[in-house]
């Protein structure tokens, strides 16, 4: 029957325009709304993975075994030369950072604080995390014999010190001795994040000496990638080549960041019970309007079926007549959908008139303005979601066709 | 030359179960080809029964029913779809075109059931419109036509794809009776020039006038077969106010 048919059909879908807008707007708004959620999710949990990526652990995270889990310090690689020896071999490998991690207490003339000191040589942690790009006054550390420290901006207010100034860090070494050394304020950061107020910045050899560790000491070796598609390759070569017993763990940002995973898991699973609702909704908009419209057209159904049409060309008009009115929803809600995704990508999708106060997760600032990404996969299992959710709702006139006999349906009104 | 018989009705029965009625009472009858026979007879009576027993539309409860040399009372849904699509046409008393369609489009249809191209379907269509004086509405909706116009379109949707026989039920009830008297002279020349066979159903006096034979229906049965002289179509039709009596002229009666 060439297009004929698919005229026929087309005609047939807008008998009652108004009926047919209603339900094409109806699934247009559904699908915009979640290919707009999940883009923006999408460009949502990117930006998270990046922060936490660039700012914490970057892409893999090699240490002794159990430091990870337990934090504690006495757990330490005592030399990671062959380590970093594999890493330096690997293409794959942007930068790697050594550092040693110290749980501590941080005072000033007024104050004092128990918080994180990281030590670090600032070289190689400049191109592993940006909290170089976080200054907001002084500077970054550099190596010195002044025992220079940076601090986040909210701990700088608690302590009430500021570039220059002396804080006195006190802690317990893996030996059991007191360690306490006197630094002094390089610069003072600020990322919006618990950082601000729980972290501090130091060189390494100051944190090995606090800790009363030896000399080439480290908790973590924090590597990051080129690319993030190199992850999964890296970390199972590197688990071959330094296999349990080798006094070598690593542990790729996913294992790492559980709760951030978890989290971005709920959001998913939120957004799947959000797409299962607007599906719900759409569906029965297509079987209200599908089955209307057919009720309406018992008696041509049966003119149809007198002059020689088969009832299975008739059940595959009426199908026809519903993929094509949930087409023109889906690709109406596809354009609407990715051209918000498109502009907010551009012009960036601002929360703060939602939240008063920054998004934290796990540590990590989460920046309340965000760049939806257009994913086509996206827009691909909404579409085919649609489509197959109309093909069963299908069911219901299919139904009502195959019960159909000619000779009664001329007699309907 | 023996005519050939295109329908043939063997003591069909038509009982209704669910109303607890019979509609058809052992009635046998023959169509030949090239026949313009009415089914006469009260509302009720059964005319509309026989029609569609003879379409495949519906079954008979007892009997057989021969369309073409099939008997189809042994055919399936489908098969009775595809010889209705091949062979019949229809003629219905409220028109019954597709109103989304154009006049054309309506006749198209038909043709594009049966796979027929774009190109020659147009052509066809565009013939038949012609042949039944409905040149140049093939564009209109059947909401833009008149009833009389509705129904030529219908006629020409009927005649498209040179059915061996059309079924027509009741096809001037709803016309004026000028209109209706030229709608059966364009039966009466397809008749005749396209040597269709007709099968009527209509209690109107002026499609009695212009059957060549007529089946009076009463209470399921037939109650008289009246086979008449050939009426020219050139003959004006009898006053269409006036209307006939119920009982037929006693003309020359089939054996």
């Amino acid at each position: 029957m060439d297009f004929f048919v698919l005229k026929l059909c087309w005609k047939n879908i807008w008998r009652n325009k108004r009926r047919t807008l209603l339900t094409i707007n109806a699934i247009g708004f559904g699908v915009m709304a979640l290919v707009g959620i999940y883009n923006y999710y999408d460009g949502f949990h990117e930006q998270v993975i990046h922060n936490v990526i660039r700012y914490q652990s970057g892409h893999l995270v090699i240490g002794f075994p159990g430091y990870q889990t337990k934090n504690q310090t006495s757990l330490f690689l005592k030399n990671p030369v062959n380590v970093e020896k594999w890493l330096s071999k690997r293409p794959e490998v942007k930068a790697m950072s050594e550092r040693v991690i110290v749980q501590g207490l941080v005072s000033s003339a007024v104050g004092s604080a128990n918080i994180l000191f990281m030590g670090i040589e600032p070289k190689q942690e400049r191109r592993v995390t940006r909290f170089a790009a976080n200054v907001i006054k002084g500077k970054y550390i550099e190596p010195g014999k002044d025992k220079p420290i940076l601090l986040g901006k909210a701990l700088s207010r608690l302590l009430k010190v500021d570039v220059g100034s002396k804080v006195v860090a006190l802690t317990q070494g893996v030996d059991g001795s007191i360690g306490n050394e006197l630094f002094h304020v390089a610069g003072i950061f600020e990322t919006q994040s618990d950082a601000d107020k729980s972290l501090a910045f130091i060189n390494i050899g100051d944190a090995r000496t606090l800790l009363s560790l030896p000399p080439h000491a480290v908790h973590q070796v924090s590597v990051v990638l080129r690319q993030e598609t190199d992850l999964d390759p890296v970390y199972g070569d590197f688990q071959a080549a330094f296999p349990k017993g080798s006094h070598v763990e690593v542990m790729s940002w996913k294992q790492v960041q559980r709760p951030l995973m978890a989290m971005i898991e709920l959001n998913k699973s939120a957004n799947r019970l959000l797409m299962i609702i607007i599906l719900f909704v759409a569906a029965m908009g297509i079987a209200n309007s599908i089955l209307m419209s057919i009720m309406e057209r018992t008696r041509e159904f049966g003119v149809m079926m007198a002059i020689g049409t088969l009832k299975k060309e008739v059940i595959q008009m009426v199908v026809m007549e519903t993929m094509l009115l949930s087409g023109v929803g889906v690709l109406l809600g596809n354009l609407l959908g990715i051209g918000i995704t498109l502009y907010f990508n551009k012009y960036g999708f601002d929360l703060r008139w939602l939240t008063s106060q920054s998004i934290v997760v796990q540590g990590t600032i989460i920046q309340t303005i965000s760049y939806p990404t257009v994913r086509w996969a996206n827009s691909v299992m909404i579409t085919t979601c649609i489509l197959s959710l109309s093909l069963v709702v299908s069911v219901i006139p299919i139904r009502h066709i195959a019960k159909l006999r000619a000779v009664e349906a001329l007699r309907a009104h | 030359m023996e005519v050939m018989e295109v329908l043939l009705f063997k003591e069909v029965s038509k009982d209704y179960a669910s109303a607890n009625a019979t509609a058809l009472k052992e009635v046998s009858f023959s169509v030949k080809q090239g026949e313009f026979t009415a089914l006469a007879g009260p509302s009720g009576s059964g005319k509309s029964t026989i029609l569609n027993l003879a379409a495949g539309l519906d079954i008979p409860s007892q009997g057989k029913v021969i369309l073409l040399d099939k008997d189809l009372t042994s055919m399936d849904g489908n098969a009775l779809t595809i010889l209705r699509r091949n062979s019949v046409g229809f003629v219905f008393q409220s028109y019954n075109l597709f109103p989304v369609l154009t006049a054309l489009e309506n006749v198209e249809y038909q043709l594009a059931l049966k796979g027929v191209s774009q190109n020659k379907r147009r052509r066809l269509a565009e013939a038949a419109l012609e042949e039944v004086g409905m040149k140049g509405f093939g564009k209109r909706f059947p909401a833009q036509l008149s009833g009389g116009q509705q129904q030529r379109v219908a006629i020409a949707r009927a005649i498209v794809s040179d059915p061996k026989i059309v079924f027509a039920d009741e096809p001037t009830a709803n016309l004026d009776s000028t209109t209706a008297e030229k709608l059966l002279l364009l039966f009466r020349t397809l008749n005749e020039t396209k040597k269709i066979t007709f099968l009527f159903s209509s209690h109107d006096p002026m499609v009695l006038r212009i059957a060549d034979r007529i089946l009076e229906i009463c209470d399921g049965r037939i109650k008289a077969d009246t086979l008449r002289q050939k009426q020219p179509t050139e003959a004006p039709l009898p006053n269409p106010v006036v209307r006939l009596p119920m009982v037929l002229p006693p003309q020359r009666r089939a054996a």
